[in-house]
C-alpha cells in the first residue's frame, strides 16, 4: 500500500469517525430516544517564535509550531468508546521528541456492569498508589504511557475488587501511536474488609482496605555482551486504613533484577515503600509523609530516559509549588534510582471571629520535605559481578538532594479583599536534580540556596470585577566562611503579576519577571509576557505575547526542561 | 485504521444492541477520602441538579472556587437542592493531604479521589477546575472551565434555571 | 462468573514469569575461525563523541576503589559513550612501587601481577604523577595542574565537557577471538570533518577483560574479592604508539582500515574479553575517538 493512497484513506476514516459522532449527537438533542452522550476536548496550542540571542530563544524551522488534540468520547449506558486525534506540527519547542506527525494516538471501547468492566484498546489505569503500575497522560508535559491491550476489572466478591491487563505501552508518536515492543501483564487485587464482613464490620468506625498486586514486563534480550532478563516481575502490597480523623495508608513494592540505562545495567533487585498519615479535624490537618526508593525505576523499554516508557511511578514527596518562582526555578524531580524523602504538612485554620482570626478567619500552613541518597555501598561479594550495591533498607544516606520549608498565611480580610503571604527555603542540589543552567548553558554545580517571599493580594471590585496582584522575590546565594554573601546560579528574581478578570468571560494579565541581580550585568533581563484570555463555559481562548525563560516546566511534581522563547502563543482549548 | 473501522462498527452495534436505564454518567470507578471504592455511574442527586467540580490541592483556583462556593454552600442547598459532588485529582504525591483540607476548610461537599484522572479525562477534563452542572435526568447541562471571582454567580444562575 | 474465573487464570498464568539471572556476562560467545575482514558500515546512530577514560590504579593503593565507584557512575550516566580502562602501570619506571607492587608468592594476598612493559611506558608518556589515582580524560591538558591528569574528583566535569566535543573521526570495530586464543581484528576510520595537524593522527588498540574479582586496598581494609573492571591485559603489537592513518590530519571521506592483534597476553576468562580501538593526534595528544567491543559474539 503507497503512503499516498494510506493518508487519503485515514483522512476517509476519521471523516467518517467523525460524522458518526456529530451524528449521534445531533439525534441524542433531538430525538427522545437515548443515543448516548458525546464528551471529549479540543486543545491547541500555537506559538510563534522570535529570534533572541540574548535569551537563547529557540527559533525552530518554520518559525511556527503547534500541538493540537481532539479526545472524543461516546457513552451509552454501559459502553464508552473514544478516539483521541493528535497533531504535533512541528511539536513545540522542548516538547519531547517523541511526538510527531499527526493521526490517530488513542482509541479504545468498554463495557461495564455490575460486577464487570472490560476494556479493549487503549486505557490508563494505576495499581494502589501506582509504585509499580501507573499508566496515565499529562498533555501539558508530554507523557503518555497509555496502555493497548484488554483490562478486565471485576467486583469478585462484595467488597473484593480483581483488575487484570494486559498489552503494550506506549512509547511514542509518530503520526500514529508506536507501541513498546515490550508486554507489560499486570494483576490486581483489593479487599475492603467492611464491605466483605458487612454484618460485622458495616457500623465499624474502622474503615481498612488491604490490596496487592503483580505486574510482570517482557522485553527481548538483543544484548550482545550481557545477559538480560526477559520477564521481569514486580509486587507490591497496600493497607489503606481510616478512623476519624486519622488515616494511614502504606505500601511496600519489590521488583527483580532488572538491568536498565537508568541504574546503569546492575542486577539487584529493587524495593520501595511508601508511608501516608494524616490527622484532621475541623480548623486543624497534619500529614506525614515517608518514602524509601531504591532501584526501582520500572520501564517497559530498558533503555529509556527521561519520562519514556515508565510502569511505575514514584511521587516527589514534595509540595507542588504553583507561584511563578517557586514552581519554575529549582523544582524537585524525583529519583528514580534511589532516595529517601520526607515531608510534613500543617494547616490551621484561626477562627472566625477570634482576634487573630479576624471576622473571616485566617489559614496558617507550615510545610516541609527534605530527600536524601541512599545510604549505600558497592557490593564487591556478590556472585553476580554487575550486582551493584548494598542499601541499608529505609535510612537516608548522606548525600541531600533537595530541601524545602515554606510557610503560607492567608486572611481574608472582608468581603473583597484576601491577602496570601509566603515563604520559602529551598536547598537544591543540581549535581542531581540538573535543573539549573547558566546563561550559557552550561550545568552548575552543588548546591543553589534559595529564599522567596511572596505577597497576592486578590481584591474584587464588585460582583463581576477583579484584580490579582502578586510580588514575588528570589534571591539566591549563601554567606560564606568569610561572611561575604556569594550570589548562585542566575543570581535574584523578581516576579510581578497584575491580572484584572471580569468574570464570566474576561481576564487580561502581565507579568514581568526580572533577573534583577545576575552576576553577569547583561543578562539582567525584563521576560515581559502580557496574555488576553476569553472563556465561555467550557472554553477557553489566551493569546499571550512576549518572552518565556529557559527552565523547568512542572505540572503535579513531573518536570521537563522547556527553552526560552520570544514571540505568541495562542491556546484554544474547550471541554464538552 | 482497520482496527478504528471495527471499533466504529462495535461502538455501533452495542449502541444498538442494549437498551439502557437512562444513567448517562460514564462509569469509572473512584474512591472516597477513607477508600471506598465507588462507581461513578452511581453519583446522583435524586433527580434534582448535581455540580461536579474536578479540583486539586496543588490548583490555587480551583481551591479559591471550592472555598468561595463553601461560604454560601447552605443556603444553595436550602434554595436548590443542589449538591456538589469534589472530585480531587491528586495522584499519590498529594492525595495524602486531601482529606486534611478538605477538612480544616470545613467542606460540606461530598468528596471522591480520582488519582489517576480516569473520570475526570471522561469527561473530557483537560486542565481543573472543570465545573459540570447535571441536570436531574443526568444530563451536562453547562461547563466552565477555570475560575474567576464572581463565577459562582454564573454557576448559580444555571442551577437556578433548572429548578424553576 | 467461571467465565471470569478462567479469565483471571490466563492473567495469572502470564504472569507468572521472573527471570533471576545470577550471570550476566554470557559464557556462551561463539570462537571465530578466522579473522574475516569487516565491511564498513555508516552507523548514524554510533555517531557519537565518546570518551577514553584511562584510570591507573594498583592492588594496594588505598583510594583506588573510590575512583573505580566514580567510573561506574559516569558508566551509568552516560553508557557506552564512556570508554573505561583500568591500567596498573610496570612500577619499573616510576615512584608507584608500593601502591602497585605485589606481595610475595605465597602469601596468599596481592600475589596477582597485572602490570606488563608497556602499561608503565604509557604512564611515562604522561610523566610521573607520583600518587594514584589519576586518570586521563580523553588525554586532554589539565591546564590548573599543567599536566595531563585528572583527579577522579575532577573526571566528572572533564568527561561532561569532552562529550560534548565536536566529532571529526568515526570508527567501526571488528573484534574476533580464535580458537588458539589470538584476538584480531580491524577498525576503520573515516574522517567526517578536515583535522589538520602538525603530528600524526594514529590508531592505537588496547586489549582489556572485565570483572576479575581479586584482592583490592579500599581505605584500610582489604578486600579478598574486589570486581576489578576492565583491566588493560595488551596493547596491539606491543605499540603504545600505534599506527600511522593520517600524517598531518586527514581530509573529510577519507577511510582507512588498521588491522591488529593481540597474541601471548595473560587472562583469566576469555568470556570477558574486548578491545578498544581510539585515534590519537600526537600533537594535541588528545584522542579524538573511541570505541569498546566485546571479542565474543
Amino acid at each position: 500500500m503507497n503512503t499516498k493512497y494510506r493518508i487519503t484513506l485515514k483522512r476517509r476514516l476519521l471523516l467518517g469517525a467523525l460524522a458518526s459522532f456529530l451524528f449521534v449527537e445531533v439525534t441524542a438533542q433531538n430525538n427522545d430516544q437515548d443515543y448516548g452522550q458525546i464528551h471529549g476536548n479540543v486543545s491547541v496550542t500555537m506559538q510563534q517564535y522570535n529570534e533572541d540571542t540574548l535569551i537563547n530563544a529557540a527559533v525552530p524551522d518554520p518559525g511556527t509550531a503547534m500541538n493540537a488534540f481532539t479526545n472524543l468520547l461516546y457513552t451509552r449506558g454501559n459502553f464508552r468508546a473514544g478516539i483521541r486525534y493528535e497533531s504535533y506540527l512541528n511539536r513545540l519547542e522542548g516538547y519531547p521528541q517523541e511526538f510527531s506527525g499527526t493521526g490517530l494516538g488513542y482509541r479504545f471501547a468498554s463495557f461495564t456492569n455490575e460486577e464487570l468492566d472490560i476494556t479493549v484498546g487503549n486505557f490508563y489505569d494505576q495499581f494502589g498508589n501506582g509504585l509499580i503500575l501507573r499508566s496515565y497522560q499529562e498533555p501539558t508535559l508530554g507523557i503518555d504511557n497509555a496502555m493497548d491491550g484488554i483490562k478486565v476489572k471485576v467486583k469478585a466478591y462484595k467488597g473484593v475488587y480483581i483488575k487484570g491487563l494486559y498489552g503494550k505501552m506506549r512509547v511514542g508518536f509518530d503520526g500514529g501511536l508506536i507501541n513498546s515492543d515490550g508486554i507489560v501483564r499486570g494483576l490486581d487485587g483489593e479487599v475492603s474488609l467492611n464491605e466483605l464482613f458487612d454484618k460485622k464490620l458495616e457500623a465499624s468506625k474502622h474503615r481498612i482496605n488491604l490490596g496487592g498486586s503483580f505486574v510482570s514486563k517482557f522485553q527481548r534480550d538483543e544484548d550482545p555482551d550481557l545477559v538480560l532478563p526477559e520477564n521481569v516481575g514486580s509486587w507490591a502490597y497496600r493497607l489503606n486504613y481510616n478512623v476519624g480523623g486519622y488515616s494511614f495508608n502504606a505500601e511496600y513494592a519489590e521488583k527483580i533484577n532488572d538491568p536498565s540505562f537508568d541504574n546503569g545495567y546492575i542486577y539487584k533487585p529493587g524495593k520501595a515503600l511508601l508511608i501516608n498519615t494524616a490527622y484532621s479535624t475541623k480548623g486543624f490537618g497534619i500529614v506525614l509523609d515517608y518514602k524509601y526508593n531504591d532501584n526501582m525505576s520500572y520501564r517497559v523499554n530498558r533503555d529509556a530516559k527521561l519520562t519514556n516508557a515508565l510502569i511505575g511511578f514514584l511521587p516527589a514527596l514534595t509540595r507542588p509549588h504553583t507561584y511563578n518562582l517557586a514552581a519554575t526555578l529549582y523544582p524537585y524531580a524525583v529519583q528514580l534510582n534511589g532516595e529517601v524523602a520526607y515531608q510534613g504538612n500543617i494547616s490551621y485554620q484561626f477562627k472566625r471571629g477570634s482576634k487573630i482570626g479576624g471576622k473571616y478567619g485566617m489559614t496558617l500552613s507550615l510545610n516541609y520535605s527534605v530527600a536524601w541518597g541512599l545510604d549505600s555501598t558497592i557490593n564487591h561479594n556478590s556472585s553476580n559481578p554487575r550486582y551493584g550495591y548494598e542499601a541499608n533498607f529505609l535510612v537516608p544516606g548522606e548525600e541531600r538532594y533537595f530541601q524545602d520549608f515554606n510557610v503560607q498565611l492567608e486572611r481574608k480580610f472582608n468581603k473583597n479583599l484576601k491577602v496570601s503571604l509566603m515563604y520559602l527555603n529551598f536547598i537544591y542540589n543540581n549535581d542531581i536534580n540538573q535543573g539549573a543552567r547558566d546563561n550559557n548553558g552550561t550545568e552548575v554545580h552543588g548546591n543553589i540556596h534559595a529564599n522567596i517571599y511572596i505577597a497576592d493580594v486578590k481584591y474584587k471590585i464588585d460582583r463581576k470585577n477583579s484584580i490579582n496582584a502578586q510580588l514575588q522575590v528570589l534571591t539566591t546565594g549563601k554567606v560564606d566562611d568569610h561572611g561575604t554573601e556569594k550570589l548562585e546560579h542566575q543570581g535574584h528574581w523578581a516576579t510581578a503579576i497584575l491580572e484584572y478578570t471580569r468574570s464570566p468571560h474576561w481576564f487580561v494579565a502581565i507579568l514581568d519577571q526580572y533577573n534583577f541581580a545576575n552576576p553577569e550585568n547583561i543578562y539582567r533581563i525584563h521576560y515581559l509576557l502580557g496574555s488576553v484570555g476569553y472563556i465561555n463555559g467550557g472554553n477557553r481562548l489566551t493569546v499571550s505575547y512576549g518572552k518565556q525563560r529557559a527552565g523547568l516546566f512542572c505540572v503535579g511534581g513531573v518536570c521537563r526542561t522547556v527553552p526560552a522563547s520570544n514571540g505568541v502563543t495562542v491556546t484554544l482549548s474547550s471541554t464538552f | 485504521m482497520k482496527k478504528l473501522a471495527a471499533l466504529l462498527l462495535f461502538v455501533g452495534m452495542t449502541a444498538v444492541s442494549f437498551a439502557q436505564d437512562g444513567k448517562k454518567l460514564p462509569s469509572v470507578q473512584i474512591k472516597d477520602v477513607q477508600g471506598k471504592t465507588i462507581s461513578t455511574a452511581d453519583l446522583n442527586n435524586d433527580g434534582k441538579p448535581m455540580v461536579i467540580n474536578f479540583w486539586a490541592t496543588w490548583c490555587g483556583p480551583c481551591k479559591t472556587e471550592l472555598n468561595t462556593i463553601n461560604d454560601v454552600y447552605v443556603d444553595w442547598v436550602d434554595e436548590t437542592g443542589v449538591k456538589i459532588v469534589a472530585i480531587s485529582i491528586d495522584d499519590t504525591r498529594s492525595a495524602s493531604r486531601v482529606q486534611p483540607y478538605v477538612n480544616t476548610k470545613g467542606w460540606e461537599y461530598e468528596i471522591y479521589i480520582d488519582s489517576n484522572k480516569e473520570f475526570f479525562q471522561a469527561m473530557g477534563g483537560v486542565t481543573p477546575p472543570l465545573s459540570l452542572l447535571i441536570d436531574g435526568e443526568g444530563n451536562i447541562v453547562y461547563t466552565h472551565n477555570g475560575y474567576s471571582p464572581g463565577d459562582e454567580d454564573e454557576l448559580y444562575e444555571e442551577i437556578l434555571k433548572l429548578v424553576e | 462468573m467461571k467465565n471470569i474465573i478462567g479469565l483471571i487464570g490466563i492473567f495469572a498464568l502470564g504472569l507468572a514469569s521472573c527471570d533471576y539471572v545470577d550471570q550476566p556476562i554470557p559464557n556462551t560467545g561463539q570462537v571465530a575461525a578466522a579473522c574475516d575482514t569487516i565491511i564498513y558500515v555508516y552507523d548514524a546512530p554510533s555517531m557519537q563523541k565518546n570518551v577514553l577514560l584511562e584510570e591507573f590504579s594498583g592492588h594496594k593503593c588505598p583510594n583506588c576503589p573510590a575512583a573505580t565507584a566514580e567510573v561506574d557512575n559516569l558508566v551509568s550516566a552516560h553508557g557506552s559513550r564512556i570508554v573505561p580502562v583500568t591500567i596498573h602501570p610496570d612500577p619499573a619506571n616510576n615512584s608507584l612501587d608500593n601502591l602497585v607492587a605485589e606481595s610475595p608468592a605465597g602469601t596468599g594476598e596481592f600475589e596477582t601481577i597485572w602490570y606488563f612493559p608497556e602499561s608503565g611506558d604509557i604512564l611515562s608518556q604522561f610523566t610521573d604523577p607520583g600518587y594514584l589515582p589519576v586518570g586521563l580524560v580523553d588525554r586532554t591538558y589539565n591546564s590548573s595542574f599543567a599536566w595531563y591528569y585528572w583527579d577522579y574528583t575532577d573526571w566528572n566535569s572533564e568527561v561532561t565537557a569532552r562529550l560534548s566535543a565536536p566529532l571529526d573521526i568515526t570508527l567501526t570495530t571488528d573484534a574476533k577471538l580464535l580458537p588458539d586464543g589470538t584476538v584480531c581484528g580491524s577498525t576503520i576510520s573515516e574522517f567526517i570533518d578536515d583535522v589538520s595537524t602538525v603530528g600524526d593522527i594514529r590508531m592505537i588498540h588496547y586489549l582489556v577483560e572485565d570483572s576479575i574479582p581479586d584482592w583490592q586496598q579500599d581505605g584500610a581494609t582489604n578486600i579478598p574479592n574486589f570486581m576489578h573492571r576492565h583491566v588493560l591485559r595488551a596493547v596491539s603489537e606491543n605499540n603504545i604508539n600505534g599506527v600511522v592513518i593520517g600524517p598531518n590530519g586527514g581530509l573529510t571521506g577519507q577511510i582507512d582500515t588498521t588491522a591488529y592483534s593481540f597474541e601471548n597476553y595473560k587472562v583469566v576468562d576469555d568470556h570477558h574479553l574486548s578491545v578498544i580501538s581510539f585515534v590519537i593526534d600526537t600533537d594535541s595528544k588528545e584522542v579524538l575517538q573511541s570505541v569498546y567491543k566485546h571479542v565474543r559474539q
